[in-house]
């Protein structure tokens, strides 16, 4: 029965029924499904959302929207999590990532896709929003310790907040501790090295593949 | 594609993988290529399609012309210089500046250096009989009385400049002659956004689009002047209303601030400068007027086209969209507006669509569907060369309703004109066998550019409604004005969702008011005066991060689930 439900749940996801599909995750966590494993069909739902969306079949829009109903079934299922084991079979810790978009740059779409397909291929994404201080992202490497920052920037002006950012982490003396990536509108491989970063993607496709073969993850299935 | 060209004699270079891409075998055999992936090795013949070259003359659009009182911001005055000089204790200026203001005492309090070198000649050659013209106070030209003093009025848009030549004697907005062209700095970037990375790269860049806006203007003015059988030396007056940057670029100003957040203008009240130093050619004395803007990048044009709006006298609430590669909205209540700009792109125009160009001869331009098929026209009923910005979005309504594409955007496999070409999927407009060429097509990524404009669009009016407390349905009107709105169908624009679902009797399409705004402004000192006062006082709606811009995005890149009860013409 369960198992139908869950096929259901994972169809109803990746299809965007959104009141149906959070209708029935509250049904089938309150009828006592494993939360955990509910939000594995929610991962596995996203998987195939992200692939809809490489094959052209889904847009903007439906990225984020799966972004939103992702965040809901997660806001019901973690509180029952901490219930259901304490400190139990603790996974292996996920790879961090942490992202913002530069200082003097508002745009934040690309950025927000990007965010998306890390965090559905496993990645644990700390998204610092835009317009984002030296100082900030700083802030939160020394919290976080990723493996990866993400600068991100559309605007040709972006390039010198990265470089910018990127000095800063060399003078806080943070530089050598995580890769840097940077992706946006219209970065190559000559802005890279301008910025001084270890990689760069044009779409979020790249970014996840830069990601894993910097951590040494294969690449999920999308 | 913008870039197609036929080499018709001589040898084709190999074609590249980007030509392989988007050509068939037989019209790679026909020397089909695209101009950026061709290098030429050796002499031969390249024809260029019409719409790629640049010799799409912009079509005139509406003029609303009426009378208003003659009160222009430059005054003139018939005068005699006659009599003998009051001796060596008065100079020749003091003489002038007596004859202007024998019947308006204090009109004219000095005169510009260049004024007198000008009628040192006119007095030498015997003539006295000369017409002055004043700019508060300074005395800016004298010219025989046999001649004219004109304004030139400049409409500065980022594709196109329109100028006007105006009479300053006659209370009229209906110029003497008028005329468009594409802004010369088109060649180094078709949007705002290119073109200011362009300038910050180095001041020697800056300058050069600097040079390349005034050369447009000194253009038009040459043109227009030998239409109307006058010398540009009668230009007593340049008034420009510009976007933001387009006025920064044309005064030579820094952009840098344009460039970034929170995108600070360096000049947001009106500038008033003399116009041959900067660069154009008038009057010698002449003062080149630049438009106050309302701030960040809702510039002078967008002022001028508010002038122009209320010179209609409207009452009750309407809402005034100026769609362009910028789009700005402004929600009008008497006295009280509010304004923001949205980056709405160049796909409306017709820019970065694969078989996007100017709305020539041969550019199809309204589409309509008929059960799961749909049809299509070209201006002058010419064979289809490309299609333009009012034919991109009659094609995704028509698209919508034949069943092309979902409310999500996508072409539909299944549909018998849609085909997958490698990774590439589109819609077959002209097959190529109707045609001497590759197929007219329009791609799933040129469905996706209409979709993030019209956007965009909706967005900021949401956004623009929402942060005034006002509903949709509490619209009395929507105004559309520009020259692309004014080819629009409106019943399309709606069934895509860019524009609010409202009786199409509250619709109005008003044309180039930004053109009207500029004259306006030329002829009248009330009308100036009102331009500072709405500059001043117009709200700028930000779109930070926390304005809720993109999240209204994100709800408006679909189109309609049902289509909208509109119908169509």
């Amino acid at each position: 029965m369960s198992d139908a439900e869950g096929q259901r749940l994972v169809t109803l996801l990746a299809d965007m029924q959104e009141a149906e599909a959070l209708e029935l995750a509250r049904r089938m966590l309150d009828a006592g499904f494993d939360p955990v494993k509910l939000l594995g069909l929610c991962r596995e739902a996203m998987a195939i959302v992200g692939a809809r969306y490489e094959a052209q079949e889904y847009f903007l829009t439906e990225l984020m929207l799966a972004g939103e109903m992702l965040t809901e079934i997660g806001a019901m299922a973690k509180p029952l999590i901490g219930q259901a084991r304490d400190a139990g079979t603790a996974a292996a810790a996920p790879v961090k990532v942490v992202i913002g978009t530069v200082h003097g740059d508002l745009h934040d779409i690309g950025k927000n896709i990007v965010t998306f397909m890390l965090d559905i291929n496993g990645y644990e994404v700390v998204d610092l929003g835009v317009n984002v201080p030296s100082k900030a992202f700083i802030d939160a490497v020394r919290e976080h310790h990723p493996a990866v920052v993400g600068l991100s920037g559309f605007l040709t002006l972006a390039f010198d907040a990265m470089k910018d950012t990127i000095d800063a982490f060399r003078t806080a003396g943070v530089r050598e501790d995580f890769r840097v990536m940077i992706g946006g509108g219209q970065v190559d491989e000559r802005v890279m090295k301008f910025a001084g970063a270890d990689g760069f993607g044009q779409n979020a496709v790249e970014a996840v593949s830069l990601c894993d073969g910097w951590t040494g993850r294969a690449r999920h299935a999308g | 594609m913008s870039c197609t060209v036929q080499i018709v004699d001589g040898v084709a270079p190999e074609p590249s993988d980007a030509d392989r891409e988007m050509f068939s075998a037989k019209n790679l055999a026909e020397g089909w290529r695209r101009a950026c992936q061709v290098r030429l090795g050796q002499g031969c013949t390249v024809r260029v399609p019409g719409k790629s070259a640049l010799t799409a003359s912009v079509r005139p659009t509406q003029q609303e012309d009426f009378r208003i009182a003659l009160d222009p911001p430059v005054r003139t005055r018939r005068i005699r210089l006659d009599g003998a000089p009051a001796g060596a204790a008065a100079g020749h200026d003091d003489r002038l500046l007596a004859a202007i203001n024998r019947r308006d005492p204090d009109l004219a309090r000095s005169v510009d250096p260049q004024v007198m070198a000008r009628l040192a000649g006119l007095v030498e050659a015997g003539e006295t009989a000369l017409i002055a013209a004043i700019f508060q106070g300074e005395v800016v030209n004298v010219v025989p009385a046999r001649r004219r003093a004109l304004a030139l009025a400049i409409d500065l848009g980022t594709t196109t400049i329109g100028g006007f030549l105006l009479d300053l004697r006659r209370g009229s907005t209906a110029a003497l002659c008028h005329e468009g062209l594409t802004n010369p700095q088109v060649s180094l970037g078709g949007d705002v956004v290119t073109r200011l990375n362009f300038a910050v790269g180095s001041d020697e860049n800056r300058h050069t689009l600097q040079r390349l806006a005034l050369t447009g203007i000194n253009r038009l003015a040459a043109s227009l002047c030998a239409k109307a059988d006058a010398q540009t030396g009668d230009i007593v007056e340049v008034v420009i209303g510009g976007n933001t940057v387009m006025q920064h670029l044309a005064l030579g100003l820094p952009v840098a601030g344009l460039a970034r957040a929170p995108f600070v203008s360096l000049v947001r009240g009106p500038a008033c400068v003399k116009a041959r130093p900067l660069g154009i050619d008038a009057a010698p004395a002449a003062y080149a007027h630049f438009f106050p803007g309302i701030g960040g990048f809702v510039g002078g044009d967008h002022v001028a086209v508010i002038l122009a709006f209320e010179a209609r006298q409207a009452t009750g609430t309407s809402l005034l969209v100026d769609i362009g590669t910028n789009t700005e909205i402004s929600l009008i209540r008497g006295e009280q507006i509010s304004s923001l700009s949205c980056p709405s792109g160049p796909a409306l125009e017709g820019g970065e669509i694969t078989w996007g160009m100017a709305a020539a001869s041969g550019a199809i331009d309204r589409c309509t569907a008929t059960g799961t098929d749909l049809s299509c026209s070209t201006i002058d009923a010419a064979p289809a060369e490309g299609i333009c910005g009012s034919g991109v979005v009659d094609l995704v309504a028509a698209l919508r309703d034949c069943g092309a594409i979902n409310f999500r955007g996508r072409l539909q496999a299944g549909h018998p004109r849609v085909r997958d070409i490698g990774k590439r999927r589109e819609f077959v407009l002209v097959p190529e066998d109707d045609r001497d060429g590759p197929a007219i097509v329009f791609t799933q990524a040129d469905v996706r550019a209409v979709q993030l404009a019209k956007g965009a669009i909706r967005a900021g009016i949401a956004l623009l409604l929402a942060r005034s407390g006002v509903a949709e349905s509490a619209l009395d009107r929507i105004v559309v004005a520009g020259a692309f709105g004014m080819n629009l169908s409106l019943p399309s624009a709606v069934a895509i969702g860019m524009l609010p679902e409202l009786p199409a009797a509250r619709y109005e399409q008003i044309g180039d008011a930004a053109g009207l705004g500029v004259r306006l402004a030329c002829l009248s000192h009330a009308f100036r005066s009102r331009a500072v006062q709405i500059a001043r006082q117009a709200q700028h709606i930000d779109m930070a991060p926390g304005s809720a811009f993109h999240g209204l995005f994100a709800r408006h890149i679909n189109l309609p689930a049902s289509p909208a009860a509109v119908t169509r013409s």
